[in-house]
């Protein structure tokens, strides 16, 4: 193995200083010429019919420019092809309190606002559909008629493999249970933003968006404009967590409002229409039943999800089929049946969030894993280790696991946590508990169906010696430049200084389809890394040129001998196949700004530069990374989850449970997570960091408040995100995996790790006072309530 | 959002601050005095009502700070902050330190003041919202409308009109201490327990008259006097108190003060030996409370917690006693 001169080591952000000094410069702190302000008028009511919208009273204001209303857009739209359901402007009805019905573009924001206020909208109050049981029933009216369905199901899927009464009947115990989750919300810390600027012919949309790419494509259908004459871009983002990857109703108003005007734009949110926009996960109510033997692991996993999809589709296919395919991991489950519904209400719609579809879901299965052990005679993390999936498999609906190394690093959090020495010994009221979980690398289907690459990386080096990466990823705060730059710096064994990456702009940037699902280190690192791979042989080609050699002759690609190992194939630099992940020893090396053939003297990194950029003028090489064909299977939906590698995670949590007044403290929480090679462990940190936070957030206090479709706490101050004091101790524990398609071995970090923390805590909470709590949150009153009933039985 | 317009003063000193209040009441104009403005500015964002005038008080510097009485108390100007509060209190009066470092956060505390903290509105759930949420569920009383959404049989004239819940968490503490507030109007001011500035209501809030400033709290010494405070809420920062509950013991007297959990703080007072009137006070604190579902925490919750904590306080209070 080549040793690593920045990889590997932890790296502080490439715009880390601007950040912290102020400097960097997020959508709203552009300042763009002389821009015309937007407000929003919002509807009152979750379900009415919309008689009319009389704005002739707001348009005769002084500043007032120009207003919108659902007459204006001709097209609905949506991220996923098959549900672009949502108006930018409420028509003919508006489905959730809060939904955009009008807008004004004026001079200054409080004109637009004074506007905002002389807009008659006449609204006629119909029934709201606000729970599982109202959507759920019969009805001539529903939200969406266009479905010509009689009740407000918007998407059932079911699938099954193996044999699962068999499978129950193989089981030693076989345990159920029927779990409800409140809705969550991303609550990311920049409101949604856009600014939009004229350039001669072309719009220029900057936006706080996860998919400049999808912007791009939805701005150009919604406004019926070709879209070579749109630009999107994404400055600095302050935190997306699946919150900022939709198209949103916002940025069509905006651009909208700069064809209508010819004036630039300027539009933000505040935190509570952030709130009303929402896009979180979903409600859901859950049964599950699971059988397990104590030699052969689970044998059969039976569940039926419900969840609560709001008034559009947003992700929500995706999301439905999320909630049963991610349970073919972390064990392997001979014998699974699964069906999901998701509804739509009068409520603002769900989306993706940071462990999309696999969280509610976890939290049933590993506290029914858990119940299982302890029905059992097991502990449930030997039981675990045991049963982990191992590397080289195939699970029955198809997924393909490459590289699998979470058994090492759960032993190991095992040690270092002395499980053995306090599951089922803490005193009263002390807990430990384990969970685990599996999570996707990016999607190996792309929601476009289509043969461009997943992402696509442009590289460049200049006269300078200058270093240019551009990728349409979108880096959201979690630091997707960084780890292009570092990329490729490791290839081309240049410092950091001299790597510039322009990302998420979708004139100057190559496609990337943005950061969801967390796949921008697996697919756009794999690019960054072919694009590196091919200016190394440029670069070689010039330098021994210089030195008087004969240039290296590169192998030509094989078939790899297994399904599992793609990656071993080796490069082929004519065919541009340049991966998944190859190695490139072609006899030399770059280090520390020189380029040296084996047993030969070194040549300086610009000189050879100079060289290869003779009567040419630029240096410039393409990358790109396609997911290998993945078979999946036949059955309908195979395609849902299929990813060209897994990441798997096992958190242990330590909690502190007071009897009287039913709050937990999680004291300390252990977490392992195989997200393959670590490219920059202070990333790696940071991401697991957040994802235990934002899982203690729903684990123990988060939740949306609505009272007749509103949300009641729509603030920082009564919707309740975890503070400092609230974090535990964290102990980050590495697992040796290298994953053979992931680009120098790593994948996913982003998402994997939130989902087991929620029931790592919930089974903590059992080992310390022994209740099952089947309730997310579970709040001080809902451990105080199963506490109550236990001493009732 | 945006704050509405109204017209702003600063006087440089405290008689032309009461002259101006003096005027601005008798004018009736309707007026907000602005000290640190954590609580009154995103109010004025979110509100409707126009205001006629805020008078910001930041610059009178003589009701800054902590100053020794002759009995050993301390007379602590209205105007300090919250966090310099904690500072300088902290070795006569702990728990008046420890209290002040409960609150919100330390940005908030290095700009929210004592005065701010004893005088902060009234919250709920329907008030605490948006001009377009009150669109949603229509302005209560207190944001100038004619319903209550918590006790929907609340008729104008009742009393109380508004169960909006008292919030401070310095008050109960500072009662049990039988602190006293100084109000200053134009030529003359007035002493008032501080358990007696409170009126039941969350629109009345206050005995405040029109043209009155808060300028200074007087906290006497005790030599016997021991109080504790437990504030109840999801995390432990940032919230303000689900129910915060404060006790003292003084030789034979048990005192508690509880906030968060009706219009004003409710206090109770008890003498005897310690078993029976702990117990009293269990029994009697849930029954002098009126929370409603206004909160994280429901009311049912919030009335079964409080017999919890005042027997913990009491714990911290009696293990102090024993060296």
């Amino acid at each position: 193995m080549t040793t690593w001169q920045l990889l590997g080591k932890p790296t502080p952000q490439v715009g880390a200083v601007d950040k912290v000094t102020g400097r960097a410069r997020y959508t709203d702190d552009l300042r763009v010429h002389d821009p015309l302000h937007v407000k929003i008028l919002r509807a009152p009511h979750a379900s009415a019919k919309i008689k009319s919208v009389d704005v002739s009273a707001a348009k005769a204001l002084p500043g007032v420019r120009a207003i919108l209303t659902g007459a204006d857009f001709k097209r609905t739209f949506g991220v996923l092809p098959i549900s672009r359901d949502e108006p930018a402007l409420a028509r003919d009805r508006v489905r959730y309190v809060g939904e955009p019905v009008a807008a004004v573009a004026a001079d200054s924001a409080r004109l637009a606002e004074a506007a905002l206020a002389a807009i008659r909208v006449d609204y006629e109050v119909t029934p709201a559909v606000l729970t599982f049981e109202e959507a759920r029933r019969e009805t001539k009216t529903p939200l969406h008629p266009e479905l010509e369905k009689s009740n407000n199901l918007h998407k059932q899927v079911q699938q099954s493999f193996g044999d699962l009464s068999r499978g129950f009947a193989d089981a030693a115990v076989t345990v159920e249970g029927e779990f409800r989750f409140l809705p969550v919300t991303h609550a990311f810390t920049e409101p949604h933003a856009v600014q939009v600027e004229h350039d001669g012919e072309l719009l220029v949309v900057t936006s706080a968006t996860q998919v400049p790419h999808y912007v791009h494509l939805a701005l150009s259908e919604v406004l019926e404009l070709p879209p070579h004459r749109l630009r999107v871009v994404k400055p600095h983002l302050g935190g997306g967590f699946g919150g900022k990857s939709d198209p949103f109703p916002h940025e069509m108003i905006a651009a909208k409002f700069a064809l209508v005007t010819g004036r630039n734009i300027r539009l933000v949110y505040e935190r509570e229409e952030v709130f009303l926009s929402n896009h979180g996960r979903h409600p859901t109510e859950l049964k599950m039943k699971l059988g397990l033997h104590p030699e052969r692991g689970v044998t059969a996993l039976d569940t039926k999800v419900m969840i609560d999809g709001g008034a559009y589709g947003s992700f929500g296919v995706v999301t439905t089929y999320y909630n049963g395919v991610l349970l073919q991991g972390p064990y392997p489950v001979p014998n699974s049946a699964f069906q999901c519904e998701r509804f739509y209400t009068n409520k603002p719609m769900c989306g993706a969030m940071r462990g999309h579809g696999g969280v509610n879901p976890r939290f049933a299965s590993e506290t029914l894993m858990d119940m299982a052990c302890v029905q059992a005679g097991l502990d449930p993390l030997e039981a675990r280790l045991k049963f982990l999936h191992t590397g080289d498999t195939i699970t029955p609906n198809g997924f393909r696991i490459t590289s699998a190394g979470l058994r090492e690093g759960l032993a190991e959090a095992a040690q270092r946590t002395k499980w053995k020495e306090k599951w089922g010994k803490l005193p009263p009221g002390k807990g430990i508990g384990v969970a685990c979980g599996f999570f996707i690398s990016g999607s190996a289907l792309p929601i476009h169906r289509n043969e461009l690459p997943q992402s696509t990386v442009r590289l460049t080096i200049d006269f300078d010696g200058g270093i240019t990466v551009y990728s349409g990823a979108s880096d959201i705060g979690q630091g997707s430049d960084t780890m292009l730059a570092l990329v490729v710096a490791e290839v081309l064994g240049a410092p950091l200084s001299l790597v510039k990456v322009v990302s998420a702009d979708t004139r100057l940037t190559p496609i990337d389809l943005g950061s969801y699902s967390s796949r921008v280190t697996f697919m756009a690192g794999n690019a960054a890394r072919n694009a590196a791979i091919s200016m190394r042989k440029e670069l070689v080609a010039a330098a021994a040129r210089l030195s008087g050699r004969a240039p290296p002759e590169y192998p030509k690609p094989g078939e790899p001998e297994s399904p599992f190992r793609l990656g071993q194939r080796p490069p082929d630099f004519d065919s541009h196949f340049l991966g998944p992940n190859p190695d490139y020893r072609d006899g030399w090396t770059f280090a520390n700004l020189t380029v040296t053939p084996d047993g030969g003297a070194a040549l300086d990194y610009f000189q050879v530069v100079t060289a290869a950029l003779a009567g040419r003028g630029i240096l410039q090489t393409q990358g790109v990374y396609q997911s290998p064909k993945l078979e999946g299977g036949k059955h309908k939906g195979a395609g849902a989850g299929l990813s060209p590698s897994y990441s798997f995670t096992a958190v242990i949590s330590e909690v502190d449970v007071d009897v009287e007044t039913g709050f937990v403290r999680v004291e300390k929480i252990a977490c392992a997570h195989d997200c393959g090679r670590q490219l920059n462990p202070l990333a790696v940190e940071g991401q697991l960091e957040g994802s235990i936070h934002m899982g203690l957030g729903q684990a123990l206090m988060e939740g949306m408040a609505y009272e007749a479709g509103a949300v009641q706490n729509a603030s920082f101050l009564e919707y309740k995100i975890p503070s400092a004091f609230e974090q535990p101790v964290i102990d980050l524990v590495r697992c040796p995996s290298v994953d053979n398609e992931g680009p120098f071995g790593a994948k996913e970090v982003g998402e994997g790790a939130l989902a087991p923390v929620v029931p790592s805590i919930a089974n903590a909470i059992y080992d310390a006072v022994g209740v099952r709590l089947m309730r997310v949150p579970m709040t001080p009153e809902v451990v105080l309530a199963a506490l109550a009933a236990r001493r009732g039985r | 959002m945006l704050l509405p317009a109204f017209s702003y003063e600063r006087p440089a000193e405290l008689p032309g601050a009461l002259a101006l209040l003096q005027r601005l009441a008798a004018a009736g104009v309707s007026y907000r005095v602005h000290a640190g403005g954590t609580d009154l500015v995103p109010e004025l964002k979110r509100d409707e009502a126009a205001i006629g005038t805020v008078v910001s008080i930041s610059r009178l510097e003589a009701l800054r700070g902590v100053r020794a009485r002759p009995d050993g108390g301390l007379e602590v100007g209205a105007l300090t902050r919250l966090s310099a509060l904690a500072e300088e209190v902290r070795e006569r009066f702990p728990v008046i330190s420890d209290t002040a470092l409960q609150i919100a956060s330390p940005q908030i505390r290095n700009r929210a003041t004592l005065g701010g903290n004893l005088l902060v509105d009234n919250r709920c759930v329907y008030f605490n919202q948006s001009p377009d949420h009150r669109d949603v569920h229509a302005g209560c009383f207190k944001a100038g409308g004619e319903v209550c959404h918590l006790v929907p049989s609340a008729k104008r004239g009742a009393q109380p009109l508004c169960r909006a819940r008292f919030v401070s968490d310095l008050a109960p503490v500072l009662i049990l201490h039988d602190a006293k507030v100084v109000l200053a109007r134009a030529g003359a001011e007035r002493e008032l327990l501080l358990k007696d500035l409170y009126a039941p209501d969350g629109i009345q809030r206050t005995q405040v008259a029109p043209g009155e400033l808060l300028t200074r709290v007087l906290i006497p010494a005790s030599a016997t006097r021991r109080v504790h405070y437990l504030k109840l809420r999801i995390r432990q920062a940032l919230d303000f108190p689900s129910l915060g509950v404060a006790v003292s013991l003084d030789g034979k007297k048990l005192g508690v003060a509880l906030t968060g959990v009706n219009t004003h703080p409710v206090v109770l007072a008890y003498e005897g030996a310690l078993d029976a009137t702990l117990k009293q006070a269990c029994e009697d604190g849930p029954k002098r409370v009126a929370p409603l579902a206004q909160d994280f925490f429901s009311p049912a919750y919030r009335r079964q917690m409080i017999p919890v904590l005042i027997r913990r306080a009491v714990a911290v209070l009696s293990k102090k006693d024993t060296p």
